[in-house]
């Protein structure tokens, strides 16, 4: 079909104009330099880097040497051998699935009443997506302030109620501190599922309901054979970008807590820039592979299982 | 009154009480800023008692916002052109001509969306082009981080651009070049917007890259800027909240202003799935 086109424009070329056949070619029309500029930034500054990743993480690449020896896989052996490491990884695993639970579920709830026909559902749109917009850094610091041991907002609230017994050291607390940062990831990007589900819900024929309510459905009925079926797109979306994200994550953690105390919140990526740091360069590759791996593995399993199920409801 | 009436008041009070657990930490850190020292290190919700405006201007001296500002606005706007240009030329090309290179050439570029990048060895790269701790080295960065996603929305969009345009022009005997600038990237107007705000915010609001690419204090961006700040001056939080809505400003006036673009953006591919 595309080819009939296009002789059918080369006919119409030679008719109109007769110089214009020269560039009738299709090559012509759409070059293939075009594509250049694009391809030579993103392979020199994003695939060149991501390759050397996997032949640096084979070294013992540091500061305070020059000579670059190859060690196969001792860094790898020597991440999955040491005790911290393993923790390091289940925290980057906890804190991506349980805050992509949450944010989708505090999206959605937000989505559904804010899709209700409330007088003021837009500027309340605008607000809950608000934090999306801010930077982490400045998210952090912010809270940072909020969970102040002393002068904290959270602290003054719950001894404003008599509830002093509650009152934490909430980022320094062995026991708190996991929670809390997973908390303000939940608070900073709720938004943005909001507004992924806004989108979906907008696509439901509205009579599906009205089909549904003369049949004597009742909302919870028509919730889960009409919405959420056709919000399957979106939950598929929230749940690969979420679960990326949240194994990717850096900034947020890395100004509330570091990590600490003594790991409790640490994530790889945090440890990729502690390595680093220290001048440890292949074993912070290392760690930068495992991430890479890991983030690649789930991106795959969790689309293959969301469109096995699609083909299994169809 | 009617109870679905009744309902609805009722439904949209819960939803504004809820809402406050995004707005208070505005509201204090507005607030804060306008405090004295001690006003401030109380962290009430309370209202200044008189408005410290001289806390900004000492700021912006003492934090050298001044410079950051201008580096900010610097990298994140010669990131957004140099993506806004690459991506939308070869999203043209990959989009009008399917074959089976170019579809893979889009797969390959897709890939960025979800590998997370090796920082380390971007380092190394960078030195390898000798581009560490320069202008030009972080927008080329970030134009390169910021291709994927700007690829995959100008090439859903020019899908749904006719053909018969570039083509007609074509018939006239118009360059590719001619027919990109004054034909094609006029109608990409939409798109280039939403496009545009996105990569500018994430450029402005990132932390992590210039924390490993950046060295030089004199190049750095807010985000940098304002964590050495907080850094010197851990208890003065009137000065770190004053600093904080310094950064944050631009980004709000962005969002109000270019709000139905970036949601369009964000919630494309969200209903083809």
């Amino acid at each position: 079909m595309n080819h009939d086109r296009f002789t059918a424009i080369r006919l119409k070329g030679i008719n109109l104009k007769n110089n214009a056949k020269i560039s009738i070619i299709q090559g012509q029309f759409y070059p293939q330099y075009f594509i250049l500029p694009a391809f030579l930034l993103y392979a020199a500054l994003f695939i060149l880097p991501s390759l050397l990743g996997i032949v640096y993480s084979l070294t013992d690449w540091n500061i305070y040497r020059n000579a670059i020896n190859f060690i196969g896989l001792d860094n790898f052996k020597e991440i999955l051998a040491t005790s911290s490491y393993r923790l390091i990884i289940g925290n980057t695993f906890f804190f991506a699935l349980v805050t992509t639970f949450f944010k989708i579920l505090i999206g959605l709830i937000l989505a559904l009443v804010l899709n209700e026909n409330l007088r003021t559902r837009h500027v309340l749109r605008t607000i809950f997506y608000l934090p999306v917009v801010m930077s982490p850094l400045v998210i952090g610091l912010v809270f940072i302030s909020i969970f102040n041991p002393t002068r904290g907002l959270l602290n003054q609230a719950l001894r404003g109620i008599g509830l002093d017994s509650f009152t934490r050291q909430w980022l320094a607390d062995a026991g708190t501190a996991m929670p809390v940062v997973m908390g303000v990831e939940i608070w900073r990007l709720s938004g943005y599922c909001m507004v992924i589900f806004l989108a979906g819900l907008q696509l439901i024929p509205q009579n599906l309901y009205e089909v549904a309510s003369i049949d004597g459905a009742g909302a919870w009925h028509s919730f889960m054979n009409i919405t959420l079926p056709f919000l399957r797109p979106s939950i598929t979306m929230n749940l690969i970008l979420n679960i990326i994200w949240g194994l990717k994550a850096f900034d947020i953690i890395f100004i509330l807590t570091k990590g600490g105390p003594g790991h409790r919140s640490e994530v790889i990526s945090v440890s990729v820039f502690d390595e680093y740091s220290s001048g440890r360069y292949g074993f912070a590759t290392a760690l930068g592979v495992v991430i890479f791996v890991l983030t690649s593995v789930i991106a795959f399993v969790v689309l293959r299982m969301l469109n096995k199920r699609e083909v299994d409801f169809v | 009154m009617k109870p679905k009436v009744i309902k609805r008041i009722i439904l949209e009070s819960v939803v504004w009480i809820t809402s406050l657990v995004v707005l208070v930490p505005f509201f204090m850190v507005l607030l804060n800023s306008l405090k004295d020292l001690a006003g401030a290190n109380k962290m009430m919700l309370s209202f200044p008692e008189k408005f410290h405006w001289e806390n900004y201007i000492k700021v912006i001296k003492e934090g050298n916002l001044v410079r950051s500002f201008l580096n900010s606005l610097l990298i994140a706007v010669f990131s957004v052109g140099l993506s806004v240009l690459g991506s939308s030329l070869a999203a043209y090309v990959l989009s009008r001509k399917k074959s089976k290179f170019n579809r893979g050439m889009y797969y390959f570029f897709l890939i960025g969306l979800v590998a997370p990048l090796n920082m380390v060895t971007v380092i190394k790269s960078m030195q390898f082009f000798r581009i560490m701790n320069t202008y030009h080295g972080i927008i080329l960065l970030y134009a390169a981080l910021l291709l994927p996603f700007s690829i995959f929305l100008y090439y859903g969009f020019i899908d749904s651009v006719p053909r018969s345009l570039d083509e007609s022009a074509f018939m006239d005997g118009a360059r590719p070049f001619t027919v990109y600038f004054r034909i094609l990237f006029p109608l990409l107007k939409p798109v280039t917007v939403t496009v545009g705000v996105l990569n500018f915010m994430n450029a402005w609001n990132d932390f992590m890259t210039p924390l490993y690419v950046l060295n030089r204090s004199a190049k750095w961006p807010m985000t940098l800027a304002i964590y050495n700040f907080y850094g010197r001056r851990v208890s003065e939080w009137n000065l770190v909240f004053a600093d904080i809505v310094i950064t944050i400003l631009p980004v709000i006036i962005l969002y109000i202003v270019g709000q139905k673009y970036l949601v369009s953006g964000m919630t494309s591919g969200a209903i083809k799935g």
